[in-house]
């Protein structure tokens, strides 16, 4: 018999309402708070979590993780400007292989990962830094001895299309969002893939047993997530006109909160596509909400810290009430 | 007797790539070991050492921790703070790494009794506490309003800094501790064989916790030195110091799984990225190329961790 997951399980309906408690809350403060104007500029903001929230989720629901992410979206920016401004080369091939050297970092990580069995956390900081190091390097001009982080500045039209362009009044950002939730959806839901990286993450010696290839099914999420990054990296090189390496330095923290708080559990196994989707469009709302009040950025990075560490605790008593395993 | 053998070799390895780096420095830079120079990169070791000791003790016993860096901003702001206002100077300290204290038993608590992985429960903790300290201070960095706090980072016992006196005092203590008490005993085991020692009636929970409020605490010490160095506290101070303390302690051959190591390896391997870090700054290499370089480093030394744990059951 055919159990099928139901579409809205229990935790999915708890951040709806979370969410709709949101939307009142910051609604009834500022009446201006839900015109087409900020709702567009709101999806804006969180579109680019979005897009790298969706393979993060298949990646952690494998159990793993990148941590890189961040310094991924930087490095891009600074790759792709570089290849634009300093190259001269045809903004279309930049992205293209700008998306090509991000899925190979992707290739990088998995390979560490689960050839060499170094722990993901720590193997995708080593990463980072390494990212951060090359995205200075690009970035900096010969003889610059201070340590401020320079940029690369890029003029060109049809790249700016990307962050800043919309069709039909829709951002493309949002549009590129709505493809790869559809695609996250499809894949993890109505595909044998799908299928692997739920096993690979539930019990790896299960799944090795059923001959699942738990290996080859993680390294493609961490190439899948690191393209991603790479896309968020070069629509924020678009938006912002420059490539610059503290750009995305924020995001790493935000994308595996929205991953979490959508309901994905970090011992694998657990997650769906539509809690991540909840989860990013509630941060959207909490950050977003909070700018508009004009509350500064010193207390946004508290708020996400703290946001982090709730949405962690309250997955795993979640996990302990339904009677899954919560320690590794 | 084995074991023996085998310890002896890792530091061996160790000893030689220092000595392979002084040699290389002193023959681009002839006047790098004059005696300032020694000091300086003892100064400049010292810091991470006094976080590395009780991080490498932690880091045995299972657990990790990457708020290290802002746990030092943040307690030296909460220190500068109260101590401007007035209040006495040991009184401002002992109050500054009270509330370091308490920040790592919260850590702590989230990672044993809740449950939160400990990467994931400091990382949320890092930035809670980088903000808080931009809230605390006000977005800028604080004046120190008295010269006497300046002793900690400047003053010179004989004519050994504070600093690496205090660092040498740490190296001691947890050398010590590790090495000829049950505590430290009770260290390896729950980061080697966490089970065996609980039903052995080791309270694994409360070590780990009370090694977490230890190492916060020894953050604080070091962001406190580090502003009394500067001679100004700025809540940015320590950012990306975990990333030293990870590094230095994984070279010298404590294993991120828990259960193995040395202190006497964490020693090397603090000299070793301090005598790297500082070399490379001398002959004026570029700051972003030792960023890169660190992340290298962490990762080759990962790598050969994971092949010395799979060598072993083969």
């Amino acid at each position: 018999m055919k159990r099928r997951a139901r579409f809205l399980n229990f935790q999915n309906f708890g951040l709806i309402i979370i969410l709709i408690v949101l939307l009142i809350l910051f609604w009834s403060i500022n009446r201006r708070f839900l015109t087409f104007e900020n709702i567009k500029n709101m999806l804006l903001s969180i579109s680019v979590i979005g897009i790298v929230a969706v393979p993060m989720t298949l990646l952690i629901i494998s159990g793993g993780i990148d941590l890189s992410v961040g310094a991924l979206m930087g490095f891009s920016s600074c790759l792709v400007a570089a290849f634009i401004t300093k190259l001269g080369i045809n903004p279309v091939l930049a992205v293209i292989l700008t998306l090509i050297a991000g899925t190979a970092v992707g290739f990088v990580n998995g390979l560490i990962v689960t050839k060499i069995k170094v722990n993901a956390f720590i193997a995708t900081i080593g990463m980072l830094s390494i990212l951060q190091g090359s995205a200075l390097i690009m970035t900096s001009n010969k003889g610059q001895v201070s340590t401020f982080s320079g940029s690369i500045g890029i003029e060109n039209k049809s790249f700016s299309f990307i962050g800043l362009g919309e069709v039909f009044k829709i951002p493309v950002q949002v549009i590129i969002l709505i493809v790869f939730f559809i695609i996250g959806y499809i894949i993890l839901n109505h595909t044998q893939f799908g299928r692997k990286v739920y096993a690979t993450g539930a019990s790896e010696k299960v799944a090795i047993l059923s001959g699942i290839n738990v290996d080859r099914t993680r390294i493609i999420n961490f190439m899948f997530t690191s393209f991603a990054a790479a896309v968020g990296g070069i629509i924020l090189a678009s938006q912002f006109r420059a490539g610059a390496q503290r750009i995305g330095s924020d995001y790493m923290l935000l994308i595996i909160t929205a991953v979490i708080l959508g309901g994905t559990a970090f011992t694998g196994g657990i997650g769906t596509m539509q809690g991540v989707l909840l989860g990013v469009v509630i941060m959207g709302v909490l950050r977003y909400g909070m700018d508009f009040q004009g509350i500064g950025d010193y207390y946004k990075q508290l708020s996400n810290g703290a946001l982090l560490l709730i949405a962690v605790g309250a997955g795993i008593l979640r996990d302990r009430l339904l009677g899954f395993r919560t320690r590794e | 007797m084995k074991n023996r053998i085998k310890f002896s070799f890792e530091n061996i390895g160790l000893l030689v790539i220092l000595v392979v780096l002084l040699v290389i420095f002193l023959s681009i830079y002839h006047p790098f070991l004059a005696r300032i120079n020694i000091i300086n990169i003892l100064l400049s070791v010292a810091l991470i050492g006094i976080i590395g000791v009780p991080w490498s003790m932690l880091c045995i016993s299972g657990g990790l921790d990457i708020s290290v860096g802002s746990a030092m901003g943040f307690t030296a702001v909460i220190i500068t703070l109260i101590y401007n206002n007035g209040v006495n100077l040991v009184l401002s300290i002992l109050i500054g790494l009270a509330i370091a204290a308490i920040v790592g038993l919260i850590n702590g608590l989230l990672i044993t009794k809740v449950g939160i992985n400990p990467i994931i429960t400091t990382l949320g903790m890092l930035s809670v506490l980088r903000g808080a300290a931009f809230i605390i201070a006000g977005g800028e960095g604080l004046p120190i309003y008295n010269e006497k706090f300046r002793y900690i980072g400047m003053g010179r016992i004989w004519f050994f800094p504070i600093p690496v006196v205090i660092f040498i005092v740490f190296f001691a203590v947890g050398y010590f501790v590790l090495k000829y008490t049950s505590y430290g005993r009770n260290i390896y085991v729950s980061g080697g064989n966490e089970r065996t020692g609980r039903v052995a009636g080791i309270n694994v929970d409360w070590i780990r916790i009370s090694l977490y409020m230890i190492t916060t605490m020894a953050a604080g010490l070091a962001g406190l030195i580090f502003s009394a160095q500067l001679g100004q506290t700025w809540p940015k101070a320590g950012t990306g110091y975990e990333f030293a303390v990870i590094t230095a302690v994984v070279l010298g051959g404590v294993s991120l799984a828990g259960g193995k190591g040395k202190i006497l390896g964490a020693l090397l391997g603090v000299l070793i990225i301090g005598t790297l870090s500082y070399g490379l700054e001398i002959t004026g290499v570029h700051s972003f190329y030792i960023t890169i370089a660190q992340g290298a480093i962490l990762l080759i030394a990962v790598t050969i961790d994971q092949l010395k744990l799979k060598r072993k059951f083969t």
